[in-house]
């Protein structure tokens, strides 16, 4: 890790321990460019409401989740640095997969990232779920908005999480695939992407094989990233659910939930840092 | 060293692996445990009673002689055919408290099942007994004491009647055998007075014997021969001194070693050297001369003589040499006599030989049959005393040679289910079906598990593999459910203790507290 990066972190670390208010502070401070109706909407995250397998990635960031996120952010800049390839869909074979903890989780990452911001969409409609990580309980979100019932700044939230943003999926519609391959969608995501040069906008989808949507959606995204839960999902889901991208980019894989007797294979340097220590 | 980090590798991996499938395999192991420990209670009981009897080989002096001794094998193949035979476990099954009298149906099942299930095995010998044992199986275990005790002592029952029977059957028998043995020996007697009513003057006795006799005569008739041979030449010589030789006669008869006597007795003892050699034996050839010399000596006596022949009819040696051949003539007449007598004895010893074989071998027979009959008859004699003493025995015998020397005691165990081999079984499976349901699962869990696999099936970059996230609050719930599980599984495994305990306790103590 650089050294500005450890600055930032200590950073995060610091605003973490004066409270609420002076992480909104902070946070408010570290979008200069930042649209009104981010601020007018600006929300806090309280942390003891964060969902704790989310909370290891703030309270403990050398902890061997932290550390993968970390490759992924790496692995992320170094596909799409480039062209600037910023917005990125997350999405699984099946139900369960871990598409939102690995999306939520390097959305934090990268928000501590001093050289970016990102905006951690729920694009998932049916079973909408960042929010309740996060410990937020938005009235509105990208339902309302994608139906006209709400403004974007209206459903935009700044969590104070470094310079991370969430659009909320709001009340889950009858309609979620009509809404999320509508016109009003594409132009929503093409806003997003060039608003701001720096920013990432990270879309969390429904699975692949269960709904329509990350399909319709993945049109207007620039690549995919496909999460796997290690030691359950069937190899031929995969492999069915592969074969529907295969006309989209797809930035990689993540292997997610690796259970702590395969991570020896995976990461034989787990205990390094506590060796380090000692 | 490489070899050696990789296995320690491996076993670290498969008891990590076995810790997060923990629950799989204490699940299966507790169903193992479970379906042997609950399923030998469903099991029905069956209990086996067994009797331990002594057969001593027959003590009876009859039988000791008589008894068909075979194998052991054999031994235990009859035994096995008499006990489980209908008609005795017929009998002992009616002994029996719970066979119901008016159920033929019922008995009749229980008579098959005892003959399917009964079991007669050896224990060895002690001295000239055989041990046996006899066991047999089913779910009461009141009704198997009750029919191993009724066919034991059915058996020896059985036993003593046939012993009981034997013995009689065998005093009659010899009975009826010594009598017709006294038939044919009375008749052989009665052969034997015939035979020498026909034969008096049959004197039985060997060839050996009567060849001296034969000898004897012969060797007299030669004597007597030889005798009346030289009476015959002398005769001759008398006859022809006193037809011509007067004169020289008186020189003959007068004066003994005279020429004329030394001649008479040349001649004799030429007639004996006859008898005896041929005519070229040394000793003929000399008395012939000596015979020839004197018979000169003689006539030129004789020559010198003949002036006076008138003389002669005076002379005393002339009338000596008459009365000389008077007497020679009567002993001639003695001597073939005695020669024709001792001629016909002689045949008449010989007639006797030639006759002998014939009757000799009707008599060596008789006397053969008469022998045999009497060895025969002495023998049954004997035993018939033997198989009196038997029968005698037999009447007042209550235990047919049978010691039963461990009774059937009322089972308190069963034998089958064994319980505590069932539990034992049970825990040791469970164990290894818990654990092999671990590594099973693992091994049929074809899905993705680490980069290499996704990269390479898939084609896609894989960016990380995030490890399990595990929150305090996790390994605190996590903690408490393994706590409640195995409290649980803990508990249940006490109770299955609890159970192997009492089955230990009941089978070497016959003690019960818990009554399961």
């Amino acid at each position: 890790m650089s050294k500005r990066e450890q600055a930032l972190e200590e950073a995060v670390r610091m605003r973490e321990s004066r409270g609420a208010a002076g992480a909104g502070a902070l946070a408010k401070a570290a979008f200069p460019e930042a649209l009104p109706e981010f601020e007018e909407s600006a929300g806090i995250i309280d942390l003891a409401k964060v969902n704790k397998h989310i909370a290891c990635i703030f309270t403990d960031p050398y902890c061997p989740a932290a550390e993968e996120y970390k490759r992924i952010r790496t692995g992320i800049l170094k596909s799409t640095s480039k062209n600037f390839l910023n917005t990125i869909m997350f999405t699984s074979s099946q139900m369960g997969e871990g598409k939102t903890i690995t999306s939520l989780n390097l959305a934090v990452t990268m928000a501590k990232d001093i050289d970016h911001t990102v905006l951690l969409v729920d694009a998932d409609l049916r079973n909408p779920s960042v929010h309740s990580y996060l410990g937020l309980t938005p009235k509105k979100g990208l339902s309302d908005y994608l139906s006209g019932k709400a403004r974007l700044s209206e459903v935009i939230f700044r969590t104070g999480i470094g310079k991370l943003a969430v659009l909320p999926a709001g009340e889950p519609p009858d309609n979620p695939s009509e809404l999320l391959s509508s016109e009003k969608m594409r132009v929503l995501i093409t806003e997003l992407k060039h608003r701001y040069k720096d920013r990432y906008v990270l879309f969390d989808t429904p699975p692949l094989l269960a709904a329509a949507e990350p399909l319709s959606m993945a049109r207007y995204v620039d690549g995919i990233v496909f999460v796997i839960q290690a030691a359950r999902t069937s190899p031929k889901i995969v492999a069915r659910a592969v074969s529907l991208m295969k006309d989209f980019t797809v930035f990689g894989v993540v292997l997610n939930n690796v259970p702590s007797y395969l991570s020896r294979i995976t990461h034989p340097s787990y205990n390094y840092r506590r060796l380090e220590k000692a | 060293m490489e070899q050696i980090q990789t296995n320690d590798f491996d076993i670290k991996r498969y008891w990590e692996m076995l810790i997060r499938r923990r629950y799989t395999a204490l699940g299966v192991a507790l169903a193992v445990v479970s379906i042997f420990t609950w399923g030998s209670f469903l099991w029905p009981d069956t209990y086996e009673a067994s009797s331990t009897f002594v057969v001593e080989n027959s003590s009876y002096p009859l039988m000791k002689d008589t008894e068909v001794s075979g194998t052991l094998e054999e031994r235990i193949k009859n035994l096995k055919s008499s006990l489980t035979s209908v008609g005795i476990i017929e009998r002992a099954v009616k002994k029996t408290a719970l066979a119901k009298p008016d159920n033929a149906g019922q008995n009749g099942a229980l008579i098959a099942h005892v003959r399917k299930n009964i079991k007669v095995v050896t224990k060895g010998t002690e001295g000239e007994s055989n041990i046996f044992t006899v066991s047999y199986a089913g779910n009461n275990p009141r009704l198997v004491r009750d029919v191993v005790n009724a066919l034991v002592s059915q058996y020896v029952e059985d036993s003593l009647n046939n012993q009981k029977a034997a013995a009689a059957g065998a005093y009659d028998f010899i009975r009826s055998q010594l009598a017709e043995y006294r038939s044919k020996l009375e008749g052989s007697d009665k052969s034997i007075r015939m035979f020498t009513e026909k034969n008096p003057r049959f004197v039985p006795q060997s060839e050996l014997m009567l060849s001296p006799k034969d000898d004897g005569f012969n060797s007299m008739e030669v004597d007597t021969d030889i005798k009346l041979k030289e009476l015959l030449i002398k005769r001759d010589s008398l006859q022809r001194q006193l037809s011509g030789d007067q004169a020289g006669a008186s020189a003959y008869v007068a004066k003994e070693g005279s020429p004329q006597a030394r001649l008479n007795f040349l001649n004799n003892q030429l007639a004996l050297l006859l008898a005896k050699f041929t005519d070229r034996h040394p000793e003929v050839i000399k008395v012939k001369d000596e015979i020839e010399e004197l018979k000169r000596e003689i006539s030129q006596a004789q020559q010198l003589h003949q002036t006076s022949p008138a003389a002669a009819e005076l002379n005393p040696v002339y009338l000596q040499m008459k009365e000389e051949l008077i007497r020679t003539d009567a002993e001639i007449e003695s001597l073939r006599d005695r020669s024709a007598e001792l001629r016909r004895g002689h045949q008449q010893a010989q007639g006797v030989l030639g006759a002998m074989p014939a009757l000799q071998q009707e008599w060596s027979k008789l006397q053969r049959d008469r022998n045999e009959y009497q060895k025969i008859y002495d023998d049954l004699l004997q035993n018939l005393e033997k198989a009196r003493v038997t029968n005698d025995v037999a009447l007042v015998n209550k235990t047919a040679g049978i010691r039963v020397t461990d009774p059937a005691v009322l089972p308190m165990y069963p034998v089958r289910p064994d319980r505590i081999r069932l539990i034992l079984l049970g825990i040791g499976l469970g164990i290894v079906s818990g654990l092999g349901m671990a590594v099973l699962l693992e091994n049929l869990n074809k899905s993705y598990k680490d980069e290499e696999s996704v990269e390479s099936d898939l084609k896609l970059t894989v960016l990380a593999a995030i490890p399990e996230i595990q929150t305090s609050e996790d390994k605190i719930s996590a903690r408490r459910l393994d706590k409640r599980v195995f409290t649980y599984a803990g508990v249940y495994f006490f109770i299955i203790g609890l159970v192997l305990i009492e089955e230990l306790l009941s089978k070497f103590t016959g003690a019960r507290i818990l009554h399961f």
